[in-house]
């Protein structure tokens, strides 16, 4: 998926994962997961599909449907096999295998 | 045309969008910024504030026109707007949080 697609690479601490990021320029949850990201020092690539050519754009959203049966909304975090649409903290860390820091906050909080 | 060029206009735009609904614009500024430079951007492309969230093409999707025809309802359920530029009074800004796209 996405083959003809070229993704800006972004460099982190750990590339343990191939993670990559569909999302829009213009969108506030698009740039927090960016944000969420880099905060956890993980590489990933990103595109912004607003900047494409309509057909490209038009292409890879119909491939992203058939791959995953879901119509492709921003941001979507795609971690190999997997998927998750959105910037919902908690879904990001699931996918990502990293612990959820709401929790330890309110652990540290009730120490 | 829409007199929206820069974040500042996108935000009194947003200013007195919330004030005419009932809502309120999102005080949290790390989110909202790009939303506003975002409507910005929009405007400038299309010719109107097309939601900045989601991917616009022009005339089809006038639905998605700022405030979009899914804010109303989004905002009763969840108590935001699908980008969370808007909230319902009362919404603690920290929840907010990528809600289901209600548009298909």
């Amino acid at each position: 998926m996405f083959e003809t697609l070229v993704f800006q690479p972004v460099p982190g601490k750990s590339d343990r994962l191939p993670i990559r990021l569909v999302a829009l320029s213009t969108c506030g949850f698009c740039r927090r997961g960016q944000e969420f990201l880099e905060k956890h020092g993980l590489a990933y690539e990103y595109i912004h599909l607003d900047l494409l050519d309509p057909e490209v754009k038009s292409k890879a959203k119909q491939d992203f449907k058939e791959r995953f049966g879901v119509t492709l909304s921003y941001p979507t975090l795609v971690v190999g096999d997997n998927h998750t649409v959105g910037y919902v903290k908690r879904q990001w860390e699931d996918l990502l295998g990293l612990p959820h820091e709401d929790d330890l906050a309110e652990a540290d909080s009730r120490e | 045309m829409s007199k929206i060029s820069n974040a500042t206009e996108a935000g009194s735009y947003a200013s007195m969008v919330a004030s005419h609904r009932g809502w309120v614009v999102n005080p949290d500024q790390s989110l909202v910024d790009p939303i506003l430079e975002g409507l910005a951007v929009q405007t400038k492309r299309y010719g109107r504030p097309y939601c900045p969230c989601r991917d616009a093409d022009g005339e089809a999707d006038q639905d998605i026109i700022c405030p979009c025809a899914y804010a109303g309802p989004d905002i009763a359920e969840c108590g935001q707007c699908f980008c969370g530029l808007f909230l319902a009074p009362g919404k603690d800004p920290k929840t907010v949080g990528s809600i289901p796209e209600r548009r298909h």
